[in-house]
Formats: structure tokens, sequence, C-alpha cells
């Protein structure tokens, strides 16, 4: 795509006639503006980055109008549910949590809950607050479990009896099996869920702790948690990210100037996307942490070539004045520039349009922002700065290197590289296509899953919280089951009542459905209360009038836990149930199963029932993945091959260009068959992005390999040679910038960013192997006629 | 259940008795208020018929209708209440002994028609909900007697409540032990400034945010008491309203003493007196 002379040095060239030029002429009068102008955007978009908003909440993954969202909102504010903080404590002890100091560790961490600072205190949840419902000799008692500590024995084997006789806060309030309780409580302010969880975790230095486990968890104090994930991740990995690309750029050109412009070109791309996100309230979550190193990685690129050009045309003397020099420089570079630019661009955008997750569709515009503004920084600040600045020869770009009369060890490197791709095109192609055939089956063969609680590292506290309430516990993922009756008072139907039960034996069955409550269980238990305790009687009632003066017995109460399993026209019930996983294809398969009992059993014009909570929610996260993960792949990889067709005015070399790119995805995804990477929430990502980077390497490569045949007519051979040991090094710097850059990225607290990270620098290694070896190899093999100068084109019949 | 603040005012058929006359500045204190207020003949029986309108949020209504009866055993005070719709619940009654002695419990009884047997039914929690409403069980059985001794009082000035100049007074548990149970901070009560009638009370939390708010209008006099005949509890953090619009208040048909025994409740209820 550039003007080159013999030597493959480029030809200063000033097409006067394109408006460019005349911008470039421009911006090279009027320098010390330009770059005013440049620092003032820079610092406004800087200065508005602190009010970035984040947002690490699981609901921040699917888009708000989503039905599942909506529908869980709806079912939570009419069953009055909430997401709580949770305080886990299990013992080992002979007994369980049936002893003085355990029983008294609760009432401490109960009564220190009210002066945490967020917490609901009027909507603490143990056994010092929740009550039971017991039947006495003469009537009903409806009070809590505990007001002060049993000490002897018997009074201890009287609350354990008189606990575990309660069916319905077994699983929830204290584990099965009686070794572990929970303390929970809603929280008031979901913003403050860090602090909260902070303030628990100090509780736990002072709390009376005698050999019991004290962990702290609950999805009010997740996503919050995590938010404090991304601001160590930010601050671990962006000063990495400069680091690693400043190195990179100083052992590219071993000057100053070479850092510092692609350097602060890229930084100001990143300030742009940044400050506009934070600007358009946009909020900064997980998946838009991998941004500035994305944005900074690429962006340099830009500057790279840009410097490459200046360097070589500055080393051939005699030169035209600086300023000329400059424009011509522009000149030269504009179209790979622009093409590098739009093609990462493409990768960003594709994967905007084709997820369903709104933070990586937020990820993807404004990367797209940052990557554009990075080119404009790159066609206005470094012309502007470089006419400024006194011309001095880089190390790296002396005359001898441009005439071929000696390479440094990278040129010389790719050059053997290059050599021995001469040597065996056919086997690079087979050994290409043997690894794209197992992508083939790797991509057939990816497991579609994540974890929720894979979102932080096994050494986690809140990982291992999370873990002991699944195992403890019924479990921390909620689904909650509305039923709707189809009248007011249609839940006191004994018919209604029998079917709901039947749903929830069915439950019972399902793996990792733990346990789950509903109307049905209060009614039995007030049937068994009012029939002095009876376990026999622990039955529903068997007519509707008895069912409805239970529910107003219970009324008398003033408690209003039946709120949370029935609205306030007994029409609708709730059957709120708890599940020990975060797999997605658990949760899938519940969910599944779930629907199929439904879809059999509730079916019916007088009793429907649908699937709502939190479970419902993951499920929907993950529905459109795969799909949107293998679209995006499909759009990107058709939306470069439309680019480069027209870019180099043929469809079979946009063909060459983006089989590198294909055979890099294919052998990604035999990676990920090998290995058993998921193709998860994080991971989604890397497709549609990968394919935008890598296909500029082959873009590079195809240029000038078709300036030097079709152009000077040298020969594939002769054309490929000069091309390892020019562009071919270009290159390699630039994919060292990039992958070193988004290396970075494994440092990550974050499992599925390190994920990401890991499946992305995979891919633009591979992309870069390929472009390297495999579209010459191709080119050697099958000779296409487009590489022919247009007069042989002629003279050919095929 | 013996302290609290004045909210229920006459939903039982109670009434403020004597008239004030306006005060002029400065403002009377608040236990002046307080005390001329509880200074009023509550009758010595009543029966009304009481209709409870639950409205939640998203504006559906539930209906219940009661009949209600009380009547004072010396110090003691009774109170039946009878369920009359929904259907399902119809005949289902409470029996409540509201005893003088302050450390003494409430004992309660609920007969239930669908097991013909009555049952012994803790007493709510002063704070809790009562049978699902907005009103608490404090603000039923206080009814029109305020407890001068829970609370600290301020008068804060005369404000205009539904057209009725009315001394706004702040009150505030004495303790917060005894604020957790009631389950507010403070209380800002509205009181006729004619005839010292409750016509709005504002429940405020700790932030001093209005949590609960019950208004109470459409006073009547019947058989020289005044009577409020709309009581409207609203939820302010749920959205949830209840609304208890009180009829057929009668003050003067004597009630038979074996209409408050649980002998009665068990048989099956006694005839009782007035429209079922």
């Amino acid at each position: 795509m550039a003007e080159r002379n013999q030597a493959g040095a480029p030809t200063p060239i000033a097409p006067h006639w394109h408006p460019l030029w005349g911008v470039f002429r421009v911006v090279t009068a009027h320098p010390k503006k330009v770059l005013c102008i440049w620092a003032a955007l820079l610092a406004g978009c800087a200065a508005l980055i602190p009010l970035l908003q984040k947002d690490s909440s699981p609901d921040a993954y699917i888009p708000p109008q989503h039905p599942a969202v909506l529908f869980r909102q709806q079912t939570d504010q009419m069953f009055g549910l909430y997401d709580p903080v949770v305080v886990l404590i299990d013992t080992k002890k002979p007994g369980g949590i049936f002893n003085p100091q355990t029983l008294n560790l609760v009432k401490w961490y109960t009564e220190q809950f009210a002066s945490v600072e967020h917490i609901d205190a009027g909507r603490i949840s143990s056994l010092f607050t929740v009550n039971g419902i017991q039947g006495t000799e003469d009537g009903l008692e409806v009070a809590p479990f505990l007001t002060g500590i049993p000490q002897t024995e018997a009074e201890l084997a009287a609350l354990r009896d008189t606990v575990m006789d309660f069916p319905l806060h077994l699983g929830t309030l204290v584990a099965r099996d009686g070794s572990a309780t929970v303390i929970a409580a809603p929280i008031t302010d979901p913003k403050a869920g860090g602090r909260v969880y902070h303030a628990l975790m100090a509780l736990g230095e002072r709390a009376p702790i005698h050999g019991e486990d004290v962990h702290v968890a609950g999805e009010a104090v997740l996503g919050e948690y995590l938010g404090e994930y991304l601001d160590k991740d930010a601050a671990r990995i962006n000063p990495m990210v400069v680091i690693i690309i400043a190195g990179v750029l100083f052992a590219s050109y071993r000057t100053w100037r070479g850092v510092f412009l692609p350097g602060l070109s890229a930084v100001f791309g990143v300030a742009v996307a940044l400050g506009i996100m934070a600007a358009l309230r946009v909020p900064f979550t997980i998946l838009t942490n991998v941004l500035p190193a994305n944005v900074l990685a690429l962006g340099v690129a830009y500057g790279i070539h840009i410097l490459r050009e200046y360097y070589e045309q500055t080393a051939t003397p005699p030169g035209p004045r600086l300023r000329e020099t400059v424009v011509n420089v522009m000149m030269t570079m504009r179209r790979p520039i622009l093409y590098a630019t739009l093609t990462d661009m493409v990768g960003f955008l594709v994967l905007s349009f084709t997820t369903h997750l709104p933070p990586m569709r937020m990820m993807g515009y404004f990367a797209a922002l940052g990557i554009a503004a990075t080119l404009t920084s790159t066609l206005f600040a470094i012309p502007a700065a470089l006419v400024l600045l006194r011309v001095r020869p880089s190390p790296a770009f002396h005359r001898e290197l441009l005439e071929g009369q000696h390479w440094d060890r990278w040129a010389h490197m790719m050059s053997v590289l290059g050599r021995a791709v001469l040597r065996h095109p056919k086997a690079v192609i087979a050994v290409c296509a043997l690894v794209s055939a197992y992508g083939v089956y790797g991509a057939g063969h990816l497991e579609v899953n994540d974890d929720r609680a894979g979102h932080f590292h096994a050494s986690e506290p809140i990982y291992q919280a999370n873990d002991a309430i699944n195992r403890l516990m019924d479990g921390t993922i909620g689904v909650d089951i509305v039923v709707d009756t189809g009248a007011p008072e249609g839940l006191f139907r004994p018919e209604n009542l029998r079917r709901i039960e039947a749903l929830q034996e069915h439950l019972k069955t399902i793996p990792h459905v733990s346990g789950s409550v509903s109307i049905v269980d209060y009614l039995k238990q007030l049937n068994r209360a009012m029939n002095g305790g009876n376990p026999e009687a622990f039955v529903l009632p068997d007519s509707e009038e008895l069912a409805a003066q239970y529910v107003l017995t219970y009324s008398f109460s003033g408690d209003a836990p039946l709120s949370q399993v029935a609205d306030s026209e007994y029409w609708i019930a709730n059957i709120h149930a708890l599940c020990n996983t975060g797999l997605f294809t658990e949760i899938d398969a519940i969910k599944m199963e779930i629907d199929r009992y439904l879809a059999a059993e509730f079916a019916t014009p007088d009793l429907t029932a649908r699937v709502s909570g939190r479970l419902n929610v993951y499920y929907a996260w993950m529905q459109r993945l795969e799909l949107s993960h293998f679209l995006g792949a499909l759009f990107a990889l058709l939306t470069v091959w439309v680019m480069t067709s027209v870019g180099f005015r043929t469809a079979v070399a946009g063909f060459y260009c983006v089989i590198p790119v294909l055979a890099t995805l294919l052998a990604v995804y035999a990676v990920m068959g090998l290995t058993g990477i998921w193709l998860g929430i994080g991971t989604s990502a890397f497709a549609s992005i990968a394919v935008g980077i890598t296909v500029n390497f082959a873009i590079h490569e195809l240029d000038r390999i078709l300036h030097l045949t079709r152009g000077q007519g040298k020969s594939l051979e002769d054309a490929l040679r000069a091309m390892y040991a020019s562009t071919g090094r270009a290159v390699l710097f630039n994919f060292l910038c990039v992958f070193l850059g988004i290396t970075t990225l494994t440092l990550s607290q974050l499992p599925p960013l390190q994920w990401f990270g890991i499946l992305l620098a995979t891919a633009l290694l591979v992309g870069f192997v390929t472009s390297i070896v495999l579209l010459p190899a191709l080119l050697l093999v099958f000779r296409p006629r487009f590489l022919l100068p247009v007069t042989a084109r002629k003279g050919t019949t095929g | 259940m013996k302290s609290g603040i004045l909210v229920f005012v006459l939903c039982l058929g109670l009434a403020a008795g004597g008239s004030a006359s306006a005060q002029e500045d400065p403002l009377p204190s608040g236990e002046e208020i307080i005390h001329r207020a509880n200074e009023r003949d509550f009758g010595a029986f009543s029966q009304e018929t009481i209709h409870m309108k639950l409205i939640g949020k998203d504006g559906k209504a539930r209906e219940r209708v009661t009949r209600a009866f009380n009547k004072k055993f010396g110090d003691e005070r009774r109170y039946l209440m009878v369920f009359v719709e929904p259907s399902n619940v119809k005949g289902t009654a409470l029996l409540t002994y509201d005893y003088a002695d302050p450390e003494k419990d409430d004992d309660q009884w609920l007969y239930l028609p669908a097991m013909r047997k009555s049952r012994r039914v803790p007493a709510g929690e002063r704070g809790g909900a009562f049978l699902g409403t907005d009103f608490t069980f404090e603000d039923i059985k206080t009814q029109t007697r305020i407890s001068v001794e829970d609370y600290t009082w301020k008068t804060l000035a005369i404000e205009d409540i539904d057209g009725h100049p009315c001394y706004t007074i702040e009150a505030t548990p004495l303790t917060p032990e005894l604020a957790k149970e009631l389950g507010y901070a403070k209380v800002r009560i509205h009181l006729d400034r004619e005839q010292l009638l409750l016509r709005l009370s504002e429940f405020c939390d700790s932030s001093g945010e209005v949590t609960r708010t019950i208004s109470i209008r459409d006073f009547e006099q019947v058989t020289g008491i005044w009577t409020a005949c709309t009581l409207e509890a609203k939820n302010l953090k749920t959205g949830h309203t209840t609304l208890f619009t009180v009829t057929e208040s009668d003050f003067s048909t004597e009630i038979p003493d074996n209409v408050f025994s649980l002998q009665s409740l068990e048989r099956g209820l006694p005839n009782l007196p007035g429209k079922p």
C-alpha cells in the first residue's frame, strides 16, 4: 500500500491533490498550536477519569431490560427478597453449634451486625431473631429460637431438638447436620458492599471465637468486593503495560522520542476513551478493565510505523527540509496506519454488535473510540512533535541496514525464519492444516461454562466462604419459582397447594438443588403446631378454610416471613430454593429440568409457574454466549476480508490475509479444547479482537510483497527474502508491543481477565507465527495471479 | 402493651372526650397537651364494624371485614374481633385480655371455625405488623391512651392538617431499647388544637426520615363521643397502604360479659349483639 524506492525505502511523495496532504501541511506549519490543543484535550479527558463509576454487580452483565432481570426485580419487589450479606459460623465440635461458646459467638455477631454501617439492622436473620413456630399444649408459640444462651446439657439438647425439628430454616439458617449457622441481613446501600465486607471481616479479629470458623460472603458484598479488585488490577496492570511497552519501544528505536511519541499517543487514546466513559456515566466493569491495556498495546503500533518511516527517510541523505520529510512520512504511512486502525476497531466494534453482555459491548465501543483517538493523536500530534524536534538518527535505522548491507540481529533472525519457510512451504502448510483441523475439532468440543465464584482465586477468603456455604448450607444461588393461581386467595385451595408440594418434592431430585421453602411448608408447620406439635400433623390442611385461617393465625404473630412466599392477596406463591453450585453448565441443567417440569405440570389455565431469581439471571447470561462468540468471530473475519479485498483491490488477496487469521482462531480453539479452558464470560471476548489485531500482520506483509513483486517485478522468492528482513522485522516489533502489553493482563487478580489475557496473547502469538510463515508458504505454493505485474497477468492464461 | 403513642384513635370506637380550648403563645408543653388529650371518655364498651383494605404498591387491594367489641372489666379491658369476610375466615375470632398490670402480658386466644377449636396465640411484638397491615400491634392496642412516661415530648409548632390547626408534637422514646421495640426513633404527632383529636402521626427512623404515617379522618360524634371513621396507614418504605373504614359504631348497646369468655369462644361464639 505504500510507495517505495528500489532499496525498499519509501519514495518521497507529495500528492498535493490529497486532502490529508493539506492537513499535514497545516499541522506541521502550526505544531505548537496543535500540541497545545492535544495537551488540553488530554488534560480535559484525564480530569474526567476520576469520575468513572465502577459497577461490578452481577446485574451489570446483562441488559437491564432483559426479561430475566425484569422478572427477578418484579419477584424481589413482590416478595421482599434481597441479596444478603452472610456470616457463616461453622464448627467441628461434637454437637455442632449447640454449645454455649458457639451460641455466644452467634449472639455476638447478631448484636454486632446491627452496629455495622449500611446493614439493615431491622432485618437481621439469626437464631436470635428468626421466629420458630411451635405447638404447645393449648396453642401456638411464635418466638425466636433463642433469647439467651442455654448452659446446661438439657437446655442445649432441647434447643437442638427444637431447631432441628423446624424444617423451614434447615439449610438456610442452620446446617442440616447442625454444624453451622448463619447471620444474614440486607444492606441498605448496594454500593457499600465492600465496606460492609471489610467491617465484618474486621469484627472477626475481636470476635469471641473458640475454635469456630467464621466466613463472610453473600451476593450483597460479592459485587462490590469484586470492584475492589478492579482498583487493584488497574494499579498493578497499567504501570506494567507502560513499562513493558516503553521497553519494547526503546529496543525498537533506541531513542527517547521513539518511546514517548507512540507511547503518549496511545495514552491519549486511553484518556479519551475513559474520560468520555466517565462523562457519559458508562460504568467501568471487570470487562472494561482490559480496555487500557488493549488500547495502549495497539495504539503504540501506529506510532511505531510512523517513526520507522521517519527514521528511514531521515537516514537517507540528502533529504528535503524537515517539514517536507514529515509530511512525506505521514502521506506514505497514511493508508497502512488507517487500515491497521480500522481493522483493530473492527475487532472491537464487531464484539460490541454481537455480544449480549452490556459491559462487553461498552468495552468494544470505548476501546474502538480509544483506538480512533490514538489514530487522531498519531496523525496530528506526532507530526507536530517531529517538526519541533531536531533530527537525530536512530541507531536501529542506519544506511547500511536500509541498503541491505547489514542486518541487525532482529532482521537476521527474521531472515533465517524466511529461508526456512522458503525451503519447506508445503510442510508449513501441512502443520498449520493439522493444527487447524484439530482446532475445528476443538471448537466443536468447546465447553461453554463459567463459575461466578471462579471470578476469585481459590485462596481468597470470599471464595472459601462461598465454598463453605455451598458445602454446609443449602447454597448461594437462589432460584425462585413464581406460581400464579389466577385468583385472589387461590393459594388456599388444597389442589393448588398439593401441586406446589409436588413441585418441591421434584426439586429435591434435581442435582445441586438443596432445599426449598414455600407457603406449603408454613402451612404444614402451622398444622403441626396447631395440633400440639404432633410430627404426624406435618401435612397440608385439608380445606381452603383451614389454610386461610392458619395464615390469619400466623399473621397475629406480627411475623412477616409469609410475605416472602406469598403475595398480599395469596394469589401468587414464591417457591424459594437454593442451589449449591455456581457452574453454569449445572445451572443450565437445573433451569432446563425445572422448565420441563413446569411445562408438564403447571401449564394449566388455573395454575402457571415461571422461574425467577439469581439462577435465572445467570442462565440468561450464558444463553447467547456461544452464539455471540462465534457470530462475532465470523463477522470480524468477513469484515476484515472485505476491507483487505477493497484495500488490495482483489478478493483473493483478502482471502490470503484472512487465512492466517482463521488458522489462528482454530489454533486457539485447539488449545482451549486440549487444555479444557472454558468459553466463558471473560474468554469469549478474545476472538473478534484477535481477528482485528492479527490481520494487521498479514496486511503489512502482503502490502510489502505486492510492492516488491507487482511494483518492482521481483520474483516472489526475492520479494519474500526482502520482506522478512525489513517488514518482517517491523511486524516482529509490532507483535512484541501488542503481545507483551496484552500479556500483562495475565497478572490480573481476576481469573476471567487472566484467561482473557492468556487467550488473546496466545492468539497474537499464533497470529504472528501464521502470518509470518503460513501466508508466505501459501503464496509460494499457490502463486496467486494478483502477485504478478499487470502486464504479466495479461500475458498469462491461468 | 400498656404504653405507647396515640395513633389508632377511635379505631375501636373510642373517642376524644372533652374539647380543649385553643391556646395562644407560648405553645403549651407536649406533656400538658398529651395529658389533656388523655382526659377523655373512652366509653365502658363499644362495638363497630371495621373494613380493612390492604393496598399493595401495585394497587392490588385485599379486603377483610371484622366486627370488633370491647368492654372494660375493672382496670382491664377485653377485646373481641370476629372476622366476617372473606368467607374462608368467616367466624374466626380473636379474644384479647389486656391487663392493667403493665408487667403482665396480654392473653390472646384465637378461635378457628375450620378446626372448631380455640388456641392460645402469642401476642405480637409492639412494633410488629398487626394482621399483615401497616398498623402495628402498638397502634391497635394503645388506642387513644398516650403513655407520657415512655417518651420525652416537645411541642414544635402549630401546623395546618387537613384544614385543622394542629399542635405538632415530637415524641422521642426514652431509651434506644424502647425505640427498637416500637420500631421507630421518633414520632411527630399532630393533635387537633380544638378537640385534641389525633389527625396525623409521622414515624421517623434514626436518620429522621419519615418511614410510616397514619392519617385519621372523617370524625363523627357517636353518642357524644368523637369517632374516627377513616384511618389510613402508609408504609413509605414499601409503598403499602392499609385503610380502615369504621362503620356502625355503637357506644350504647350493652355487651354481655360472656361474649368475652374463652368458653363462649369455644362453643362457637354467643349471639353477638348488633349486626354480624
